[in-house]
């Protein structure tokens, strides 16, 4: 009689427990976010398409070859409709881009979950928006990009949006000449918001490559930008190449959703 | 009944054994009852980040300071850590390339410890460790240091007349057993945190309008920042930004030529990281009390400002790698002058000087 109560309840718990699997897909419990979906934002440098190696030569014209040593920049914020991503990113490729396997691999900067199942807009700013770019680094801990002091420009009582160095080389006189760009003030900020019409995949990771080429930066309507007549910006003033780079950088980004 | 009996036979038996050994353990009759200590941070400065296992405490400085200038920590007993971070000199050493326990020289220069707290991005020349707590553990084994092992230092501190007490009031130890090397390196960071800067220096004074610059360290102000058109940019600030005078970052400024980027003669960064074009880098130190830092660089290669504005002045000397802001910068001699006159003003007497960092001996 005992045992055969055991057995009952025995066979009870089992078929509960598989009925409770079978129907696993229609139950599933997604209150309280619990299936959102994740993003993942990787950011890519390249050049001319390809992916950019720092201290590798790409051809910049028939007659100049340039390498980069130095590639970083603020990106700020991420938008997706009006939910926030994240309020600042630092592009830092110069210690990242090391090869070119590591350079199509791309840097994972943020993955999180979401709280939204598709998108139709994205917005994005390049620089920093005046509200942060009033602070200065001693306002942030040091595990906070924004605490680098080799960001701040306290001349213009700016943090440096971009900074773009590196060498130039004439091949036919083999000339080699050094180029620092660096961009900053309230001015040189700029943003927009695409059309990113998106559904999201719930439960899993959704992976949103921010793609720069950097040949964009460095040309506008298919003419380049004259290197050898400006190979520095950083002087106080030097307002009209700052805003020439931060448009073109605005404009060199593409958002793919994997 | 029998059993109780027995049972509180035993259990007297075990206390009348135990207790004499608690009495003759001294350690527990001495109080711990730390007091914690607030460093006092100059303005605009980066926020002081203190390990929270690490909390700054009076009676925790007061051993890191007896460690730090005791000779206790080398294998003969010849050589502390002041030996070769000196007060007066900001704490590095005067020389090229500092000479360990047994007279052998290292490969690099001392160096300062004015500010090392906010060496967020790692510590030495190269970066290869990530705290100060970390570094402290380094000198001790280096064979052209103090050329000696935790082990023995651990002994030596056990059998010291004072040190088990010190021990105890920092770190509430319950034996001598308690004291360890990790023990020892904690107390050395919350001491070397208190070599900051005072907030004094003329600079300093300057930027909160105590004091007015002259003209020839305002325009060597000017230069190194690049605050105006009119005179030469310098680019000292990229590199070596204010508040700390270095950004902390590692940048190749050109000191040595090299062929290739296998070539240096001292990988520095790039051993750390790995990565080829690190090869060459160093981190940027400080400029504050430059004027008693020499030799400089990270070989004590350049003995005076004027041959360092020089270097820099020329441009540096040629490699892959070498970082795009070292160009030639075209300065008169009076100009370089002026930006000399103006490292002058880094130099802060106060923060050295300051007698809670002294030798307690
Ligand atoms: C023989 C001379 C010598 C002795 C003794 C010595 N140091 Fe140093 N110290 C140096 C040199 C040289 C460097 C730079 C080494 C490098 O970068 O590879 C250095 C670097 C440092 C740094 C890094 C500073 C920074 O900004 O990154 C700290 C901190 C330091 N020492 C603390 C200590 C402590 C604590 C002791 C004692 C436990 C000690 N040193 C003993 C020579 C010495
Ligand atoms: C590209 C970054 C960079 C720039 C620009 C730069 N420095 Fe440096 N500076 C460094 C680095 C890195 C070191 C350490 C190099 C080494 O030891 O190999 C250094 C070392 C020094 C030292 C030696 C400090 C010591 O304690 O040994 C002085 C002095 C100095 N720089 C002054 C200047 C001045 C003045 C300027 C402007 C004319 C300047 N620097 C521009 C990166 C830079």
């Amino acid at each position: 009689m005992k045992n055969n109560l055991i057995i009952a309840v025995f066979f009870g718990i089992v078929l509960s427990l598989n009925s409770f699997s079978c129907n696993k897909d229609k139950d599933v419990d997604c209150s309280d976010g619990k299936c959102n979906p994740v993003i993942k934002v990787k950011s890519k440098l390249k050049f001319d398409g390809l992916p950019l190696v720092i201290g590798d030569s790409y051809a910049f014209n028939d007659t100049l070859e340039i390498r980069f040593l130095r590639v970083n920049y603020m990106f700020s914020p991420l938008i997706l409709d009006d939910s926030i991503i994240s309020d600042v990113f630092h592009f830092d490729f110069t210690s990242k881009n090391i090869d070119k396997t590591k350079a199509e691999l791309g840097t994972t900067i943020f993955e999180n979950k979401i709280n939204k199942s598709s998108s139709v807009s994205l917005s994005y700013g390049v620089g920093l928006p005046q509200k942060l770019n009033n602070s200065r680094p001693e306002d942030f801990l040091s595990s906070h990009p924004l605490s680098n002091q080799s960001l701040y420009w306290a001349s213009w009582g700016s943090y440096i949006f971009a900074q773009f160095e590196g060498y130039v080389k004439n091949k036919r006189t083999g000339e080699e000449l050094s180029f620092t760009y660096h961009t900053g003030g309230n001015e040189s900020y700029k943003f927009k918001k695409i059309p990113f019409l998106k559904n999201f995949q719930p439960s899993t990771t959704n992976t949103l490559n921010i793609n720069c080429d950097v040949r964009k930066v460095f040309s506008r309507d298919g003419i380049n930008f004259d290197i050898m007549a400006n190979l520095q910006n950083h002087a106080t003033g030097s307002t009209a190449v700052s805003q020439y780079i931060m448009e073109n950088l605005l404009n060199a980004h593409e958002f793919i959703l994997e | 009944m029998g059993r109780t009996i027995y049972l509180w036979l035993l259990i007297t038996i075990v206390f009348t054994y135990c207790k004499p050994k608690e009495d003759v353990n001294p350690l527990l009759d001495i109080p711990y009852n730390p007091t914690s200590y607030q460093i006092v941070v100059p303005p605009r400065f980066p926020i002081l980040e203190i390990p929270t296992d690490n909390p700054t405490t009076v009676e925790g400085i007061d051993l890191g300071r007896r460690l730090f200038y005791d000779p206790i920590l080398s294998k003969d007993s010849s050589m502390s850590c002041s030996s070769c971070h000196l007060s007066e000199f900001s704490f590095t050493d005067g020389k090229a390339k500092s000479l360990g326990v047994d007279g052998l020289s290292g490969k690099r220069s001392s160096m300062s410890l004015l500010d090392v707290a906010f060496s967020y991005k790692g510590l030495f020349w190269d970066g290869r460790a990530k705290n100060m707590e970390e570094q402290a553990l380094m000198p001790v084994m280096d064979p052209v240091e103090l050329h000696e092992t935790w082990p023995n230092v651990v002994e030596k501190f056990k059998r010291h007349k004072d040190y088990p007490t010190l021990f105890r009031k920092a770190f509430g130890i319950k034996s001598i057993d308690q004291i360890t090397e990790k023990l020892a390196t904690k107390a050395i960071a919350q001491f070397e945190r208190l070599i900051i800067s005072s907030g004094k220096s003329k600079y300093d004074r300057f930027l909160r309008g105590e004091v007015l610059l002259d003209d020839d360290e305002l325009d060597g102000f000017d230069m190194f920042f690049n605050n105006t058109f009119s005179l030469p940019d310098a680019q000292c600030g990229h590199c070596h930004n204010a508040p700390l005078f270095t950004t902390n970052d590692y940048f190749n400024n050109g000191l040595t030529s090299a062929a290739t980027l296998n070539d240096f003669v001292d990988k520095g960064r790039g051993i750390v990281t790995g990565i080829a074009l690190d090869n060459g880098k160093f981190r940027v130190p400080t400029l504050r009390n430059i004027v008693f830092t020499a030799p400089y660089m990270h070989d004590g290669s350049i003995l005076t400002l004027e041959e360092v504005v020089e270097h820099y002045s020329r441009g540096g000397h040629p490699s892959i790698n070498k970082d795009p802001l070292i160009t030639q910068v075209v300065l008169t001699s009076r100009q370089k002058q002026q930006l000399i006159k103006f490292l002058h003003t880094l130099t802060d007497t106060a923060a050295i000087n300051n007698p809670a960092i002294q030798n307690p001996f």
